[in-house]
């Protein structure tokens, strides 16, 4: 597996071509891209914060504990800093034999990397807020 | 002993900084400790319930006991991805 939690850009392509390496019969790749808009406030940004140890770490743990099997290799690549609206701040990878187990993976990846790895968000543009700070109060 | 405690997010800057060490007794608790630390950071103590504990990367319980040298992190709610 391949984990990274770093400034530069990051783009699917890198992930994927890092997988169809290893001669997979299906990747399914997901992007997450900073949109225009968050709650109905326009925002030019987003600055990321990682933990980047333990964001590595808690990535790797979800990828072993989500692959099922038929899986061959995943990619997981997330920003830091800032990250202007339209450009990529998370993509997750998956390489498998079949179609089925890549998406699954894949999602359950997303899914608990919003629970459970230490990275934060705040969003810049008409007003600076953190989105752990807001949370709170939803 | 002393702990190491590391601010991340909005929690760094209302604390005005993203490391600071703590000496405290042998055996404190996480919990304990975070006592310790809004006294000296008041501002903080209102986030204080809506954190999760890690010691060393791992998430723990605030009754886990603290070793000389452990590095203890404030997660306030993660909100990784786009």
């Amino acid at each position: 597996m391949i984990v990274e939690v770093r400034e530069e850009e990051i783009t699917v392509m890198e992930a994927v071509e890092r997988l169809q390496k290893q001669g997979a019969g299906a990747i399914v790749s997901f992007a997450g891209i900073v949109r225009p808009e968050e709650n109905g406030q326009t925002i030019h940004s987003i600055y990321y914060e990682a933990y980047v140890s333990m964001a590595k770490r808690k990535f790797e743990q979800i990828i072993l504990e989500c692959s099922s099997k038929g899986v061959i290799d995943v990619v997981v690549l997330h920003r830091t800093g800032v990250v202007p609206v339209g450009e990529t701040s998370v993509v997750v990878a998956v390489s498998s034999f079949h179609r089925k187990e890549a998406f699954e993976t894949c999602e359950k990846i997303m899914d608990r990397m919003k629970k459970e790895v230490p990275i934060w968000k705040k969003y810049t543009g008409e007003r600076e807020e953190w989105h752990s700070a807001r949370e709170k109060r939803e | 002993m002393r702990a190491r405690v590391l601010l991340f997010a909005h929690l760094a800057e209302r604390a005005g900084t993203r490391e600071l060490f703590i000496e405290t007794g042998e055996g404190t608790t996480v919990g304990e400790l975070i006592q310790k630390l809004v006294v000296k950071y008041p501002q903080l103590e209102k986030e204080m319930a809506h954190i999760s504990l890690a010691v060393n990367e791992e998430i723990v319980a605030p009754s886990f006991r603290l070793s000389d040298g452990d590095t203890v992190a404030l997660l306030p709610p993660v909100s990784g991805g786009a």
